[in-house]
């Protein structure tokens, strides 16, 4: 069976469809206008009655007119009353009334006999709840009727309320359908804004080139920008690496050449300066590079968070660590490493106490590193997490940093798949929070 | 810190260290440092030239960066530690984790990243002739692959402790310098002074940190002496030492 192939354009598939919608609807509505007036004959019924009422005629023009009535009625059946009579009211509504048309033609069509008689039909009231008979007359030759009563022909009118009813649940259906496959012509779109939303959040998730032609040209458009991009930000970072790398080896040959200076304040002095700049070189390195691929595995968190105080406070920082001696959880260490000795740097370079801690639930590991320092105002905080940003610079001589140091640590917890808050602490200062998910969902490499 | 002599007592002549890299100016730097604490030192500019200071004459310790140009250090590692018992320092640029494993892997025996001071290089160096000249450890017996003592196990090469719930715990260089000394002489004394001594190689030189609050730490990270109220794996020898009191299996 050969594949349907939907329309390759946006228009055309909404056209597909708006007809789609159309046609069901109208399909709906036939349905319920059908229903309404649905028959109570049968086939076999209506073969039965036209039959009998040919039998009728035939035997009644055998017989004396004062027998006629008797005889006729003779041959009622159940749910069909014959009679005759000399005279008749009943006058032909079949001619306005499509279903009495219909009636009339199918009689004729069960029993040839009828065909070009004069057939009167009329629908009445029936004796019980609200159905309705067919009543007719069949004119003989000499000008009297054989009339039949059709008990019952068709159900009582519906409610109006439940045809009401039946036609907004047709409606409701009918939109229904149309949004959903109104979704699913969009979806392609969307999908395409959240791989735009993704990329560079520290990945470079490939793009999904399908839907409409609209949509597949402007995600092939999409995917060469992201390419171009990319490209160029990886030889932004590969020539910043390359020269801060470059620059470890002077350094190396200045602090040995250092050494060797017999002049002790000026190597001291050196020695600074050189700390200086090693620190600025790695943590340009740091913040480009990242830790690239890095596999989670199970490790002691508490055990990294001691670490990163006990280093702290072996530099003579006045830090305490509170938490359990041991959590163990699957995530990235490095990452997780990288990101608290910047916390815990920052927090040293501008807070005299610091307290480090430590906490889990079922779901999360918090880490929460706060200082007594002057602290982060609240409309600044998303700033300090941009490159290169320092709140004042009277704080660059004393840090000595790139102004890199949370940008590192936001950057490292995104690939954790946890987040960085900053918040006041209760010494005073910044608080800096990471919440990690107790088992590493990896986001996409 | 005032450089201690390293001149071992008159009985022997000064140990050799080959300082292999590229570049030409911290080749001179290097050596002239070494000679001044008392090293005899010489500079190879490529892995023919270390073949040939190794073939003429004996060496004690290898300074090897492994980024240089048209060589690979891990590889001339890897053939170094094939013939030679020699004691390996790494030198990289790269400075990250996974280097140093990388490097531990193919056999050095410490890992230095670039650019490292006077201090650091030298107290490296006379911690890794130390315990290549430990009496205790003979060079032809090669260290175990892992120790395994009261459920945990410790991996020296890749410097890995892991918890008997599988988990790695992060141990600083000082730690492992301390619980690698344990371990190797388990249900034996160690004193303080010596193992300060190992600890002092790996602590930053502004750190004067006793052997009791590093060994404090070191049993925090470990739990020892706190679950359950067992007794502790690394027992106190009041005034004296420290000891490894469970049963060490090394393999």
């Amino acid at each position: 069976m050969p594949r349907l192939s939907l329309p390759a354009g946006m228009a055309g598939r909404i056209a597909l469809i708006l007809i789609a919608a159309v046609t069901v609807e109208f399909i709906g509505n036939s349905l319920i206008n059908l229903w309404q007036e649905k028959e109570l004959l049968s086939a076999e019924r209506t073969r039965r009655i036209a039959g009998q009422i040919v039998v009728a005629e035939r035997v009644v023009a055998d017989v004396r007119p004062d027998r006629r009535s008797r005889v006729a009625a003779d041959l009622s059946l159940d749910g069909l009353v014959l009679n005759w009579v000399p005279a008749t009211v009943i006058a032909d509504s079949s001619a306005a009334h499509a279903r009495l048309q219909q009636v009339k033609h199918r009689l004729v069509g069960m029993a040839p006999a009828l065909a070009g008689r004069d057939i009167r039909l009329v629908l009445i009231a029936s004796a019980k709840s609200g159905k309705r008979d067919l009543i007719g007359a069949l004119r003989l030759a000499d000008g009297s009727f054989v009339t039949f009563r059709v008990t019952p022909f068709l159900n009582a009118p519906p409610a109006f309320a439940l045809v009401l009813a039946l036609h907004l649940l047709l409606i409701a259906a009918v939109l229904g359908m149309g949004l959903l496959l109104v979704r699913a012509l969009v979806r392609p779109l969307r999908a395409l804004a959240a791989l735009a939303d993704a990329t560079g959040q520290g990945s470079a998730p490939a793009m999904v080139i399908e839907g409409p032609r609209e949509v597949r040209r402007v995600a092939t458009a999409f995917a060469a920008m992201q390419a171009r991009l990319l490209s160029i930000m990886a030889e932004h970072t590969q020539a910043l690496v390359a020269v801060s790398h470059d620059l470890r080896t002077p350094i190396q040959r200045l602090r040995l050449r250092a050494a060797l200076l017999a002049d002790k304040d000026a190597r001291g002095a050196i020695d600074r300066d050189l700390a200086e700049l090693e620190k600025f070189v790695g943590s340009i390195v740091s913040f480009m590079r990242g830790d690239g691929a890095e596999a989670a595995r199970l490790v002691d968190v508490a055990a990294i968070a001691m670490t990163a105080v006990d280093d702290a406070a072996d530099a003579g920082a006045a830090i305490t660590y509170q938490g359990p001696d041991a959590l163990a959880a699957t995530l990235r260490p490095l990452a997780l490493k990288r990101a608290l000795a910047n916390i815990v740097d920052n927090a040293v370079a501008h807070a005299a106490t610091i307290r480090v801690r430590l906490t889990a639930d079922a779901a999360a590991i918090l880490l929460t590193v706060e200082d007594d320092g002057p602290g982060i105002p609240a409309d600044r905080r998303a700033e300090v997490l941009l490159p290169f940003r320092r709140l004042e610079p009277a704080r660059h001589e004393d840090s000595g940093g790139a102004g890199l140091g949370l940008p590192i640590a936001s950057r490292a917890v995104a690939t954790l798949a946890g987040t960085l808050t900053l918040g006041d602490s209760a010494l005073g200062g910044l608080s800096v929070t990471l919440r990690l998910p107790r088992h590493g969902a990896a986001p996409a490499e | 810190m005032a450089p201690s002599p390293a001149l071992p007592p008159g009985w022997q002549q000064p140990d050799h260290i080959v300082i292999v890299d590229d570049d030409p100016a911290i080749r001179t730097l290097l050596s002239r440092i070494l000679r001044e604490v008392g090293y005899d030192a010489s500079g190879a500019e490529s892995a023919a030239e270390l073949e040939r200071i190794m073939a003429e004459r004996a060496v004690s310790l290898v300074l090897l960066d492994i980024m240089m140009p048209g060589m690979d250090g891990l590889s001339l590692c890897r053939a170094i530690r094939a013939r030679s018992k020699v004691p390996v320092i790494m030198i990289s640029a790269r400075g990250g984790e996974a280097d140093r494993v990388a490097g531990l892997d193919v056999g050095a025996d410490d890992y230095i990243a670039k650019p490292f001071g006077r201090p650091e290089v030298l107290a490296r160096i006379r911690a890794v002739l130390r315990r290549s000249g430990d009496l205790h450890l003979p060079l032809d017996v090669p260290a175990p692959e892992y120790f395994a003592f009261g459920g945990w196990r410790y991996r020296p090469r890749r410097r890995e402790l892991l918890a008997s719930s599988g988990a790695e715990v992060e141990l600083t260089g000082a730690e492992h310098e301390l619980l690698l000394t344990l371990l190797r002489h388990p249900q034996r004394m160690i004193g303080r002074e010596r193992l300060l001594e190992l600890a002092r190689s790996r602590l930053s030189h502004s750190s004067d940190r006793s052997v009791d609050v590093l060994i404090s730490r070191l049993r925090r990270k470990m739990g020892d002496g706190r679950r359950g109220g067992r007794r502790p794996m690394i027992r106190t020898i009041r005034g004296v030492g420290y000891m490894m009191a469970v049963d060490v299996e090394a393999g």
